[in-house]
């Protein structure tokens, strides 16, 4: 878990939970991006989003601290996600997991100038096409590893998987991820590296 | 274990901090979430109302439900007006207040508050709660709180919600009972105490939508476009674009 995230404070301690609000604030856009970047499609990242908020205004009075705020969001996110994709894939013609069409997402940054701007837009277009064509499993796993920088442990904890099989997930996508890149930069760049 | 090539890694880092919610969107979501809450607590006290509202429904949907809930859901409605607490509308509620205090103790008329809006969430921390709380408790409305006067109704901040919650239920129940001229009685009487109110945008929906059912037409179809325009990230856009635009998709759940 990167230091970004503060560990909770926890009854056990004597310390109150964390507000609702403050959590929310704290978080939203770190599990809206996760959420993207998990292929929820951008028309459905409001929903996604608000369902993992309401679980855990749910779930906030049985936390005990035991996981940082961001595992224990993420691990809500990772169940919302897979429910999403589930119900997508009853209805016809679903195109959940596949790569984002559009780039209604992204805002413009007024503090970086418009070639950096575009540069990061391109960067999310190729990453999410890339990440569409994994499978749901190395995906989970390199979202959590490589975007949100959790460690092996931690992962293994938001998707309750032995850590051995997320090391052997994470190096097959890490893999896949790379010659994904190495492909794409060849078609599409005309072979410049 | 091996870290990304330097091509691979450029576009993760270059990726990562490229998105983000703008604060229309955290507004949004934020709004909709509690909505969600108070359709938790709607599932709480009115249990049935609530699953036939939402069964079989996408996260879309159930959030227009939710809307149309929150007036049956007076815990998920404080937990509300809690977060949006420093937002305009729960602040000029406050002004209009004045001095009087909170009045988190009074229960709401008739409608029991849901576990959901004792959640540690949505109460105040306990030094925020003991400055909040009046130490005896509030007076009950008297006769120069009536309603009477015919000017909106000056009450504390919950009062006035619960107040508002209870005037869009009798409102929401005529819409499911398929009586919209009834449903917009209410709504008038809504108006007639509380203004805009606290929940003016609800209202305003609500309002929108029995006009579609009780008079169909373009003047309907028109107050639905004007609700769209000044509110088109409320949760409830949806359920008033499918009540004018598809007159058959009625309110009733």
């Amino acid at each position: 878990m990167s230091a970004a995230s503060p560990r909770p404070d926890c009854p056990a301690h004597g310390v109150a939970l964390p507000t609702f609000e403050k959590m929310y604030e704290e978080n939203l856009k770190f599990i809206w991006r996760a959420a993207r970047r998990l292929g929820i499609d951008p028309g459905d990242t409001d929903d996604v989003v608000q369902e993992v908020f309401v679980v855990a205004h749910r779930k906030l009075p049985a936390f005990e601290g035991r996981s940082q705020v961001k595992t224990w969001l993420l691990k809500i996110l990772v169940h919302v996600v897979r429910h999403y994709f589930r119900t997508q894939k009853r209805k016809p013609g679903h195109r959940a997991g596949q790569a984002p069409g559009d780039l209604d997402g992204l805002r413009d940054d007024h503090n970086r100038g418009p070639a950096e701007s575009a540069e990061r837009r391109d960067a999310v277009r190729v990453l999410d096409n890339l990440l569409a064509r994994m499978d749901s499993d190395k995906r989970e796993v390199f979202v959590l590893a490589e975007i949100e920088q959790l460690s092996s442990v931690e992962i293994a904890e938001v998707l309750g998987a032995n850590l051995n099989t997320i090391y052997s997930r994470l190096r097959s996508a890490r893999q896949e991820f790379e010659q994904a890149v190495r492909r794409f930069q060849t078609h599409e760049l005309g072979g410049v590296p | 274990m091996n870290d990304l090539d330097f091509r691979a890694q450029a576009i993760v880092d270059a990726a990562r901090d490229a998105e983000e919610p703008s604060p229309a969107d955290r507004d949004r979501i934020k709004r909709a979430i509690l909505v969600q809450v108070a359709a938790g607590a709607l599932a709480a006290t009115a249990a049935t109302t609530a699953a036939a509202g939402t069964v079989g429904m996408g996260v879309g949907m159930k959030i227009g439900v939710a809307v149309l809930a929150l007036s049956l859901a007076g815990g998920g409605t404080a937990g509300y007006l809690h977060w949006q607490g420093r937002s305009h509308r729960a602040a000029a509620t406050s002004r209009q207040v004045g001095d009087r205090a909170p009045a988190r103790e009074v229960p709401a008329p008739a409608i029991a508050r849901p576990a959901v809006a004792e959640s540690p969430l949505f109460v105040p921390a306990p030094t925020e709660s003991k400055a909040r709380r009046p130490d005896k408790p509030r007076k009950p409305a008297g006769p120069g709180n009536s309603e009477s006067d015919g000017s909106p109704e000056v009450l504390p901040v919950d009062d006035q919600l619960n107040s508002e919650v209870v005037v869009l239920k009798r409102a929401r129940e005529e819409l499911r009972l398929g009586r919209p001229v009834h449903a917009l009685e209410a709504l008038q009487e809504y108006d007639r105490r509380f203004g805009k109110g606290v929940l003016g945008e609800e209202r305003q929906a609500m309002a929108a939508i029995a006009a579609c059912q009780a008079h169909p037409g373009p003047s309907s179809q028109a107050q639905a476009q004007a609700f769209m325009r000044t509110s088109p990230h409320s949760p409830l856009l949806g359920r008033v674009r499918a009540a004018c635009i598809t007159p058959s998709r009625a309110d009733s759940p």
